[in-house]
């Protein structure tokens, strides 16, 4: 079976039978291809099945985590999402798509635009309010342009990111992490809480779920 | 209809209706309403008192409910150069409907058999601040000012409570909106109440009426119990904040607000205190993401 994760920049696929994991820009999936099963906001073209992306977050959590006590995050380019599980039991799960929006896109852009090596920055104690990565990109420009390090700059934003977001997930002690910017060093250091790193292909694995009872039932 | 027994699941019983004092009327039977000029022609925003509404019933008066007329029909064109584009929904709906019914905008919207013709009279509008947002203040002014129309601001502080039978009953959570708005209009003409059964909860919605999109309903199962500002309204106690306040905690909750109105802080505040509570907001027309956001609240909590 071919699993796909159609996010808004990156395409992520698991081939079940090969085990085989792949990660390319949605922009680069072929037209012709069709994934058996998927989840995630581009997958209507390129998927026969799909499944709601919080449900596919929520399996992943359940299948990758022990504890049955978690909060799972996932931030991609364009939104971000999370469940929180006490017990084996759902408790909460939110998404935003509009306030808050586009902050991962908006880092990999600013990273690109400033030559910035997220890896060999520290995480800054100071930040800026990041209301959505579009405001947020303002706000280091100006600190810049008033002589602001562009490093420091990117690194204050980064850290506003991930104090919304903490928020965002209810401030939880503990937070299970996946989407593409687990990828990025800093921004995971930049995290006010102990956090757990599942890959990117986290949401896949509850796509499996979802699939194999779909195929079981 | 009236035992909610509605077998057909896809129809909406708001849709391409006008609420009157003859409660939903549609399509041709809508011509009772062509030539009141014997008798006044009066709008109401919001839930007027039982006293005002009384004194309206005994002068014969033709009543048009301007936050519910064209329920499902939400054109806010007509507004586009008085109101800024994030605004709320209802809000523009009104103003939309008051300048449907006037002369002020007419027939090729809307249908022809009020436009124009029959203008309204008068207009009263409850603002009692604390049940409606106080953008109503701008709304009486609009009407003032531009439509001059004569405007009567009313408050409801009415305290006798009527239940919440329709909130706590089985019908389909649209028509529960709908029973709501008819109910207050039964009980000023003292018409035997609406009083479906009781059924047990598997979820309940806290807020104000979806205004922006009533589809919304329609991801609901028919046992979602109502809470907020529209059970106040079936309790015709709308300025009564207490009630307005409560939730039951031992049911999955939503915890709604249309976009740019004030009640969104309480909707998300509530939400963040009940154990399994969930904020949304919408604007005109419900987003794939609110759809996917609600589905997996109602599927991750067993309740459909
Ligand atoms: S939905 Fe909110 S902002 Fe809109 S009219 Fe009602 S109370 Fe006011």
């Amino acid at each position: 079976m071919i699993l796909l994760d159609a996010g808004t920049t990156y395409a992520k696929i698991l081939d079940t039978e090969t085990n085989e994991r792949t990660v390319k820009r949605v922009s680069d999936l072929e037209k012709t291809f069709k994934a058996d099963v998927g989840t995630g906001h581009n997958i209507n073209r390129f998927a026969k099945h799909s499944i709601n992306e919080i449900i596919a977050l929520a399996n992943a959590g359940k299948s990758l985590i022990e504890d049955g006590s978690f909060t799972l995050l996932d931030v991609g380019s364009r939104d971000a999402k999370y469940v929180v599980f006490e017990n084996g039991n759902f408790i909460h799960s939110d998404w935003n798509t509009e306030c808050g929006a586009f902050t991962g896109q908006a880092i990999e852009i600013l990273g690109n635009y400033l030559n910035i090596d997220y890896s060999k920055v520290e995480p800054q104690k100071e930040f800026i309010t990041a209301t959505c990565g579009l405001l947020g990109m303002g706000h280091v420009f100006d600190f810049v342009a008033s002589g602001v390090e562009p490093e420091i700059a990117a690194a204050r934003l980064i850290k506003g990111v991930c104090i919304s977001m903490y928020r965002f997930a209810k401030k939880p002690k503990k937070i299970h992490l996946t989407g593409g910017l687990v990828e990025n060093r800093l921004f995971v250091e930049s995290m006010p809480c102990e956090t757990v790193i599942l890959d990117r292909f986290a949401l896949l694995e509850g796509v499996k779920e979802y699939a194999l009872n779909k195929a079981n039932s | 209809m009236e035992n909610g027994n509605n077998e057909n699941k896809n129809y909406n019983p708001m849709q391409d209706m006008v609420l009157t004092r003859h409660g939903f009327v549609n399509g041709k039977e809508q011509s009772f309403l062509k030539n009141p000029k014997d008798k006044p022609f009066i709008g109401i925003i919001g839930i007027p008192p039982r006293e005002v509404m009384e004194e309206l019933i005994s002068r014969s008066a033709i009543i048009l409910s301007l936050d519910m007329y064209k329920v499902d029909r939400l054109i806010t064109e007509p507004t586009d150069n008085i109101l800024p584009k994030a605004y709320c929904a209802q809000i523009k709906r009104i103003i939309a409907n008051i300048l449907s019914v006037t002369d002020y905008w007419n027939e090729d919207v809307m249908d022809s058999v009020l436009v124009g013709r029959n203008p309204i009279s008068e207009i009263i509008i409850e603002d009692s601040e604390i049940c409606r947002c106080n953008e109503m203040g701008f709304v009486a002014d609009f009407i003032e000012n531009e439509l001059k129309i004569k405007l009567r601001r009313v408050k409801n502080n009415d305290l006798e409570k009527k239940g919440d039978f329709i909130c706590k009953s089985g019908i389909p959570l649209d028509e529960k909106f709908g029973k709501i708005a008819g109910y207050f209009y039964r009980d000023m003409e003292k018409k035997k109440p609406f009083r479906p059964e009781y059924v047990q909860p598997k979820c309940a919605f806290w807020g104000t009426p979806p205004w922006g999109d009533f589809s919304i309903a329609n991801y609901f199962p028919d046992e979602t119990h109502v809470y907020g500002w529209t059970r106040c309204v079936e309790n015709l106690t709308p300025g009564d904040l207490k009630l307005e306040l409560e939730f039951d905690p031992d049911i999955p909750t939503v915890f709604f607000s249309q976009s740019f109105c004030p009640k969104a802080g309480l909707a998300s505040y509530l939400a963040s205190k009940h154990p399994r509570g969930m904020f949304i907001d919408m604007d005109i027309g419900i987003t794939r993401s609110t759809v996917a956001k609600l589905t997996a609240f109602l599927q991750l909590n067993k309740v459909i």
